[in-house]
C-alpha cells in the first residue's frame, strides 16, 4: 500500500507546489493522477519515488517510510519519469542488465523477462543498438521494460503513454491490468482524461498544489464525463 | 557489487569512443584518425615541451645537489592540475549531475553513487596527472638513477596525491556555486575566477627573469616552502627518497582515510544539492527592456554571444586569446619601453618586428574559434534550427561573423596599441591592420566549413565539444598552418620586394580564402545540413 499523509513541500520557501495531500492506493489499484501543467504531479510523484525531499508529511511505501528507509522503499518501486532521459551510450539491453542488476535479479529470470517484453514492445531488434539510435518512443518503451523487470509492487509513472504508438500504449496498458491482478498498484499522472477514464479503478485531481477530489472514478464522475469535471473543477476556485 | 556496475556505465557514458567521436568509429574513420592525430600532437607536445624543460632542470639541480627537488615538482603539479580539474568539473560530477532523478529512484546508496561519480572524476584527473608529470619523472629517475622501486612508489603515489585537492576544491567549487547562485552573479564571478586560475597558472608555469638559466628554476623556493606546511609531501619525499616503505604505508592510509571521510560526508550532502537543482534563484528586474525586431543574421548572432558566455568552458578555451590580447595590449601602453627592447631582440633572430607582431595576432586570433564548434554546440537544439525558415548558409556565415566580432574589435584595438607603443609608421600599422583582418575572416569562414563537416551534436557536457571534438582541434590548428603558409610566403617573397607589398600579398591571400570559402558554404552548407540526422 502506498500511503500519502499531509505532504506539502515548497521549492522556493514561499508557494507551495504540493500542500497537504492525502492520499491512499490499495494494492490492486490503478490510479491515475490528473491536473494541469504546474498543478504540483511531476512535484508529488518525484517525492514518493525519493527523488524530491518534501518539507511536511510522510510517504510510506508497504511499511517502509520513503524518508526513513529509502533504500527498502525504493526495492519495491519503479519509477518512469516523463522524459526518457537515459544512458545514451549503453544499449538497450545493456540498460536493461544495469537495472536488474542493481535489483539483483537472476540471469534466468531477467532474461525470460527481456525477451517477453521485447516481443511484446517490438523491442526485440533493437535491443542490442544503442540508446542514442532510438526514436524517443523505443527509448520510452526501454525505460518501461527497465522498470518492469523487477516486476515493482509499486509502478509510479509521469505521463507515460506520451510518445507511444498506439499499440504500445494499449500493451502498456495490458501490463497494468496483469500487474495489478498480481497485487502491485499503479499511480500516474497523465493529461489524457479519456485513458484515465477508462483505466483507472480511482483518480485525484490535484490544483494548484492540492486535491480538489478523490476517489473511485465512477463515483467522482458520475453521469459526467472526466473531462466536463476536470474543466468545472479548474473554474472553481 | 553495485559500485562496479556504476563506474562502468558512467565510464561508457563519458569516455567511450563514440562519445568523443561524435559518431561511431566504424563509420568514421576520418574521424578516428584525425582524433588520434589529435592524441599525439597533444601528447608530443606536452612530452616534447616539459621533457626539455626537466630534463635540463633535472641536470642544473643535479650539478647543485638537490635533484630531489623534481619531487616537489611531482607533486605540486599532481596538486594543481587536480585542483584545477576538480574546480570545474566538481559541480557536474558530483552535485548538479544530469542523471540524478534517474539514480535516486533506485535502490542504491548515496555514498556507492558519491564513490562511483568521483570514481569518474579522478580518472580524469589521473591521466592528465600521469602524462604532465611523466617527463618529471623520467629527469628525476634518469639524473638520479633507474630505481623500480621509486618509480613504483611515485606511481602509486600519484594516485593518493590529488585526493586532497579533491576534497578541499570540490567543496571550494561547491560554495562557490552556492554563494554566487544566491548573489545572481555565478556566471561572470565563475568566469573570472576560471581566468584568474589559469592566468595564475601560467604565471606560476612561466615564472622567470632574464638571470635565470631554465624557467622553472625559480618556482624552486616557491614550491619549497609550501613542502614545509604539509604533511603529506614529507611523506612522500620520505618514500621515495629515504626509501621508506613505513612512510608510503602512512601516506597511502592518510589519504585512503580522508577519501572515505570526504565519501561519508558528502553522501547527504550530493543529495540536497542534486534535489535543489530545480531551485533556481529568479530575480525580477525593473529595467525597461527595449524590444527590437531584428534581422535573423542579427538574431543568430545575439544568440551566439549568449550561449558564449554561459558556458563557462567555451569562454575560457575559445576566449583566453582574447583575454590574452586585451592583457597584452594594457602591457605594451605600461611597458612601453621594455617592449621595444624586447622587440630590438627579436629583430636580432633577422625577422622583422612586424612579423613577430602579426605572427603573435595570428597565432592568439587562432585560439578564437567558435565558428569551429558553435554548430556543434547547438547539440540537441539543433533541430530547432534546421525547423525554421532560415538557410543552413546564412545559420553558418551569421557564426562566422560572431567569430570575428568576438575578436577582431579587441585585435585591432591591441594592434594599435602595440603600435603606439613600438612607433610603428601609420601606413604599415593599416597593411597590419589590413593582414589582420583578412586572417579574422579567412580563419572564421574556414572554422565554417571545418564545424560543417565534423560537427559533434551528442554530447553530455559541452568541455566534450569545445576541448575534445575534432572541430575544435581543427579549428585552431587551420589557423596555425595557414600562419605557417604565410611566415613561408614572406621569407620568400622578402629578398624580391618590399615588406610592405609582401603584407599586402599576404592579405589578398587571406580574403582569397575567404571568398572561396565563402562560395564552398554557398554551394554546399544546405546539402550538408541536410545530412545531420
Amino acid at each position: 500500500m502506498l500511503k500519502i499523509e499531509n505532504v506539502s513541500k515548497s521549492y522556493d520557501g514561499k508557494k507551495k507546489a504540493i500542500d497537504t495531500i492525502n492520499l491512499t492506493i490499495e494494492p490492486g489499484d490503478i490510479y491515475g493522477f490528473i491536473g494541469h501543467n504546474g498543478a504540483g504531479k511531476t512535484t508529488l510523484l518525484k517525492a514518493i519515488a525519493g527523488i524530491h525531499s518534501f518539507d511536511e508529511g510522510q510517504i510510506v511505501i508497504y511499511d517502509h517510510s520513503i524518508k526513513k528507509k529509502p533504500l527498502e522503499a525504493k526495492k519495491i518501486m519503479a519509477y518512469i519519469p516523463d522524459n526518457p532521459d537515459i544512458y545514451e551510450s549503453l544499449t538497450g539491453r545493456q540498460y536493461i542488465d544495469f537495472i536488474a542488476d542493481v535489483f539483483d535479479i537472476d540471469l534466468d529470470k531477467r532474461n525470460r523477462l527481456i525477451d517477453e517484453y521485447a516481443t511484446m514492445f517490438e523491442m526485440t531488434s533493437v535491443l542490442n543498438d544503442p540508446i542514442s539510435s532510438y526514436s524517443h518512443g523505443m527509448k520510452q518503451k526501454i525505460v518501461i521494460m527497465g522498470a518492469l523487470i523487477h516486476e515493482p509492487k509499486v509502478m509510479l509513472l509521469d505521463e507515460p503513454f506520451v510518445g507511444l504508438d498506439p499499440k504500445a500504449s494499449f500493451l502498456l496498458k495490458e501490463v497494468f491490468n496483469k500487474m495489478c491482478e498480481k497485487g502491485s498498484l499503479i499511480f500516474f499522472s497523465t493529461h489524457v482524461l479519456e485513458v484515465a477514464e477508462k483505466l483507472c479503478n480511482k483518480v485525484a485531481i490535484i490544483k494548484n498544489g492540492k486535491i480538489v477530489t478523490n476517489g473511485m472514478t465512477k463515483d467522482i464522475i458520475e453521469d459526467e464525463s472526466l473531462e466536463h469535471l476536470f474543466m468545472e473543477l479548474l473554474k472553481e476556485s | 557489487m553495485i559500485y562496479f556496475k556504476l563506474v562502468k556505465v558512467f565510464f561508457k557514458e563519458n569516455y567511450s569512443l563514440k562519445r568523443l567521436l561524435g559518431t561511431n568509429a566504424k563509420q568514421s574513420k576520418l574521424k578516428t584518425v584525425l582524433l588520434s592525430l589529435l592524441i599525439l600532437y597533444g601528447l608530443g607536445s606536452i612530452f616534447f615541451s616539459l621533457g626539455f624543460l626537466f630534463f635540463h632542470l633535472g641536470e642544473v639541480f643535479k650539478q647543485m645537489n638537490s635533484l630531489d627537488s623534481l619531487l616537489t615538482y611531482i607533486f605540486m603539479y599532481a596538486t594543481f592540475l587536480s585542483a584545477f580539474f576538480v574546480i570545474i568539473r566538481a559541480s557536474s560530477y558530483l552535485f548538479h549531475y544530469k542523471d540524478y532523478d534517474f539514480l535516486a529512484s533506485l535502490p542504491i546508496k548515496n555514498e556507492v553513487v558519491v564513490a562511483a561519480k568521483t570514481t569518474v572524476l579522478l580518472v580524469m584527473v589521473y591521466l592528465s596527472v600521469y602524462i604532465f608529470t611523466a617527463p618529471i619523472i623520467f629527469s628525476y629517475l634518469y639524473h638520479g638513477g633507474f630505481s623500480i622501486y621509486r618509480l613504483i612508489v611515485i606511481l602509486l603515489s600519484l594516485l593518493f596525491v590529488p585526493i586532497v585537492p579533491l576534497i578541499v576544491f570540490s567543496f571550494i567549487s561547491l560554495l562557490f556555486t552556492y554563494v554566487l547562485t544566491r548573489l545572481g552573479i555565478t556566471k561572470i564571478f565563475g568566469l573570472i575566477m576560471t581566468f584568474g586560475l589559469l592566468l595564475g597558472f601560467m604565471y606560476f608555469s612561466f615564472s622567470f627573469n632574464s638571470a635565470s638559466d631554465n624557467p622553472f628554476l625559480n618556482q624552486e623556493a616557491f614550491l619549497d616552502s609550501i613542502s614545509q606546511y604539509l604533511p603529506h609531501v614529507k611523506l612522500f619525499f620520505s618514500a621515495v627518497v629515504d626509501q621508506n616503505f613505513l612512510s608510503f604505508i602512512w601516506f597511502v592510509l592518510i589519504n585512503l582515510g580522508l577519501l572515505f571521510g570526504y565519501f561519508y560526508a558528502v553522501k547527504d550532502l550530493t543529495h540536497k544539492t542534486n534535489q535543489n537543482q530545480t531551485k533556481t534563484v529568479r530575480r525580477k528586474s525593473n529595467r525597461n527592456i527595449n524590444h527590437k525586431q531584428r534581422s535573423v543574421t542579427w538574431t543568430i548572432i545575439r544568440k551566439e554571444f549568449k550561449k558564449f558566455f554561459s558556458v563557462n568552458i567555451y569562454v575560457m578555451n575559445s576566449g583566453f586569446g582574447i583575454v590574452l590580447m586585451i592583457i597584452g595590449g594594457v602591457l605594451a601602453l605600461v611597458y612601453k619601453s621594455d617592449l621595444q627592447v624586447m622587440m630590438v631582440q627579436f629583430t636580432g633572430i633577422n625577422a622583422p618586428v612586424e612579423l613577430i607582431v602579426l605572427i603573435m595576432f595570428g597565432f592568439l586570433l587562432s585560439t578564437v574559434y567558435t565558428s569551429a564548434i558553435s554548430l556543434s554546440l547547438e547539440g540537441k537544439n539543433f533541430w530547432l534550427l534546421k525547423s525554421l525558415p532560415i538557410s543552413a548558409k546564412k545559420i553558418m556565415i551569421s557564426k562566422m561573423y560572431f567569430n570575428v566580432i568576438l575578436a577582431l574589435p579587441v585585435a585591432i584595438i591591441t594592434l594599435f596599441s602595440i603600435s603606439f607603443a613600438l612607433e610603428t609608421e601609420f601606413l604599415m600599422v593599416l597593411i597590419m591592420l589590413m593582414v589582420i583582418v583578412s586572417f579574422s575572416l579567412a580563419t572564421s569562414i574556414l572554422g565554417s566549413i571545418i564545424n560543417l563537416h565534423f560537427p559533434k551534436f551528442e554530447y553530455k557536457n559541452e568541455t566534450e565539444v569545445v576541448k575534445q571534438s575534432i572541430g575544435a582541434f581543427l579549428g585552431m590548428f587551420t589557423g596555425w598552418i595557414i600562419i605557417v603558409l604565410l611566415g613561408v610566403a614572406f621569407y620568400l617573397l622578402s629578398d624580391l620586394m618590399a615588406h610592405e607589398l609582401i603584407m599586402l600579398i599576404l592579405a589578398l591571400f587571406n580574403l582569397t580564402i575567404f571568398v572561396l570559402s565563402y562560395i564552398y558554404i554557398d554551394r554546399k552548407a544546405e546539402s550538408l545540413f541536410m545530412n545531420f540526422s
